[in-house]
């Protein structure tokens, strides 16, 4: 997530401080305000961070040109990166791994989470296209052993499995417990998760600012997501379409 | 100059004057830290070496370092302790203070203190056992907070440990360490300035301080990633709309005429997963800033081209009302430039015969005499860029004109009635509120912690 989201954050963290303590006149305020010195050049690198962070490549190739900011990432390397990004969003994992590894093959062998999580979209995928042989062997062969392999995460691991597997118990999966992860919002998780760890890899200096920002996706991302997917439930016709599919 | 309608040009005129100012401060700074004007007001002295002046000089031996102290004869009762403070009480203005003591020697009873005092203290007893101190004790491994009796508090220390203690302005609490290992954590209920404070008791005690001059056994680092990170999950529990920093970049986009980049940025935000809908939230101000965007984009490449005659043309045929007035401050702006970008291509007669004719007038008016003799002494240097007014060859220079030129096309548009409106965009009234909030947030805190820089996050 770009820098402008943690801006806006601590900007939203204030205003929900509640009452304050202290009287200040409006002149004293904007006094304080005109005081305080923001940098044409920052504010430019804080735009050019967002765009290259949510993967705008042309606009960021133009920012460039109309502005004279150079962005803190090689430019090449957004399309990549936006190209795992989209493959996860659309439900096509296998090439979305394919691509990562081709891109860089330490970073799924480095990010035992991350990996795990991408072999449970698969798992999602299958049972969501009916395939439930498929998922089952996926399942047992692919994604069990992994929960044993790391002993740190192993008990998340299998909780997760479970659930993931258990989808495949109900009739109406849209109204099951564990429903949510057929939902896009499991998808977007799942892809900002792998741009999170691209861009990671391939820079070296903010990673701890960026992988700060980015843990706050998944929670923020969801709550957007939710109110989004209320909208459009309360739209449809029917209730047994599942809205991920319409939108790749 | 006309004053009433000329907030804009002035506004600018200001900011040329603050980079001017820091330029000659940069210049003339001696030490080799270089900061910018923003962390000057954050400026802080700390604790570099240990305080020989008001240690108990009876009791300890503070070594010419200045970062060990010795206790070589026996003590004998509970008022002859050797302390020592630092010579600066610990900086306010920051996340996380912290020092470290390596204990050379623990000596006969190995009675090693090491934590925070007021300046009041008395020096011949323990930190921690005086009212307004703290500290960490290594023969019983507990708290001293203002009593004679300890609190269980960590593991004790002795020769060869690294031990450390901080103040953590966030959570307001202090904590210790111990190689490297945070031992426990206690409430700052103390205001005032704190000094850090190391004590010896016992025959034969050796202890050396490290003030920051050396790396740290703990992983200071580490530890204010993560308390950053503490208060980054506060912030992760209210929801922000997705739409809102869509919005904001649209606008900064629309305000400051980035017009190629505000196309391809529309295109590729209508085919996002999930897509974004944007300007439904925020209808109002839409048409006021995409007022005469293309223009405003051509006379910003223009100008950050250096092509100032150019500039002047179409201001001429688009706008004549802003360069109606020869004295104006945008008027002003544009013949300085055009004088620096002379001077930047070596032209220096023309630029000479240039200034006669176009400064003359400006001249006169005292208001500008600094920014007027800044430009002249361009002509003094052979190699400008590296003298004290090489800031005006910078791109900045050519932004804060582009950007002058920005807003007065933007306050032409009938529909504004406050020019000041169109002073900054969107995201900069935010980051203004944003950084204001935390100052003012801070200083009810009594001034304790870290302020929002901007120059900081990136």
């Amino acid at each position: 997530m770009s820098l402008l989201w943690f801006v806006l954050g601590q900007l939203a963290e204030i205003e929900s401080m509640g009452s304050s303590k202290k009287i200040i006149t409006k002149e004293e305020w904007e006094k304080k305000l005109n005081d305080v010195k923001i940098r044409k050049e920052d504010m430019n690198k804080l735009v050019m961070n967002f765009l290259v962070t949510e993967g705008y490549v042309d606009a960021a190739e133009k920012f460039r040109k109309e502005s004279g900011t150079e962005p803190d990432i090689d430019l090449a390397t957004i399309t990549d990166r936006m190209a795992v990004k989209k493959a996860v969003q659309c439900g096509n994992v296998e090439d979305a791994i394919e691509k990562v590894n081709d891109l860089n093959p330490e970073i799924l062998d480095t990010n035992p989470q991350l990996f795990f999580h991408l072999q449970q979209q698969r798992l999602i995928e299958l049972i969501r296209n009916g395939k439930v042989a498929e998922a089952l062997e996926f399942a047992q062969e692919e994604l069990a052993p992994r929960g044993e392999e790391n002993d740190i995460l192993q008990q998340s691991f299998l909780e997760e499995l479970e659930r993931t597997v258990s989808l495949l118990a109900f009739e109406d999966v849209n109204n099951c417990p564990v429903a949510e992860l057929l939902d896009i919002s499991q998808r977007l998780k799942t892809a900002s998760e792998v741009n999170a760890a691209i861009l990671t890899s391939q820079s070296h200096e903010k990673e701890i600012l960026l992988r700060m920002l980015v843990d706050t996706y998944y929670i923020v991302c969801r709550y957007a997501l939710e109110v989004q997917h209320i909208l459009e439930c309360s739209l449809m016709m029917t209730g047994k379409q599942i809205p991920s599919s319409q939108v790749c | 100059m006309a004053q009433e309608n000329d907030v804009i040009g002035l506004h600018f005129l200001e900011l040329w004057r603050s980079n001017s100012k820091a330029a000659a401060a940069a210049a003339t700074a001696t030490t080799s830290t270089s900061s910018s004007s923003k962390e000057d007001a954050e400026f802080e002295e700390e604790p570099t070496e240990l305080d020989t002046f008001n240690s108990s000089g009876m009791f300890s031996v503070v070594l010419s370092d200045k970062l060990s102290v010795q206790y070589p004869t026996v003590n004998l009762h509970g008022h002859d302790v050797g302390v020592v403070q630092a010579n600066k009480p610990a900086p306010l203005k920051r996340l996380v203070y912290y020092f470290e003591i390596f204990v050379k020697n623990a000596g006969a009873k190995g009675q090693i203190a090491i934590g925070f005092t007021a300046s009041g203290f008395k020096m011949r007893r323990q930190p921690g056992w005086e009212a307004n101190s703290f500290g960490y004790h290594g023969d019983d491994g507990l708290l001293y907070r203002g009593h004679g009796k300890g609190e269980t508090f960590g593991p004790t220390y002795t020769t060869g440990d690294s031990v450390g203690g901080g103040i953590n302005y966030s959570a307001q609490e202090f904590f210790f360490t111990k190689n490297g290992k945070v031992v426990g954590t206690v409430a700052k209920d103390v205001k005032g300035p704190l000094f850090p404070t190391v004590a010896v008791h016992s025959q034969n005690e050796e202890v050396t301080v490290n003030f920051g001059k050396d790396p740290f056994v703990f992983d200071l680092k580490a530890f204010e990633a993560e308390e950053r990170r503490k208060q980054q999950m506060t912030i992760d529990k209210i929801s922000i709309s997705q739409n809102a920093s869509y919005e904001i970049i649209r606008s900064y986009l629309q305000y400051y005429g980035y017009e190629e980049t505000l196309k391809q940025f529309d295109m590729a935000s209508r085919s996002t997963v999930p897509p974004i809908a944007l300007g439904q939230e925020n209808g109002s101000s839409d048409t006021e800033i995409t007022y005469a965007m293309n223009h405003r984009k051509t006379l910003r490449q223009l100008i950050r081209s250096g092509e100032i005659d150019d500039a002047f043309d179409k201001l001429r045929i688009w706008y004549p009302q802003i360069v109606q007035d020869n004295k104006s401050a945008m008027c002003f702006l544009l013949h300085c430039q055009k004088f620096i970008e002379l001077v930047r291509i070596g032209k220096l007669e023309e630029a000479v015969v240039f200034g006669r004719t176009e400064f003359e007038k400006f001249y006169r008016l005292t208001e500008v005499h600094d920014l007027v003799k800044d430009c002249a002494a361009l002509l003094a240097y052979e190699q400008p860029l590296k003298s004290s007014v090489g800031y005006l060859l910078e791109d900045s220079q050519r932004e804060i004109v582009a950007d002058a030129v920005n807003s007065m096309i933007l306050s032409t548009n009938p529909n504004i009635t406050d020019a000041r409106v169109c002073l900054h965009s969107c995201l900069e009234r935010l980051l203004r509120q944003l950084t204001a909030c935390f100052l003012e947030k801070r200083s009810l805190n009594g001034d304790q912690g870290e302020a929002f820089y901007l120059g900081r996050l990136l």
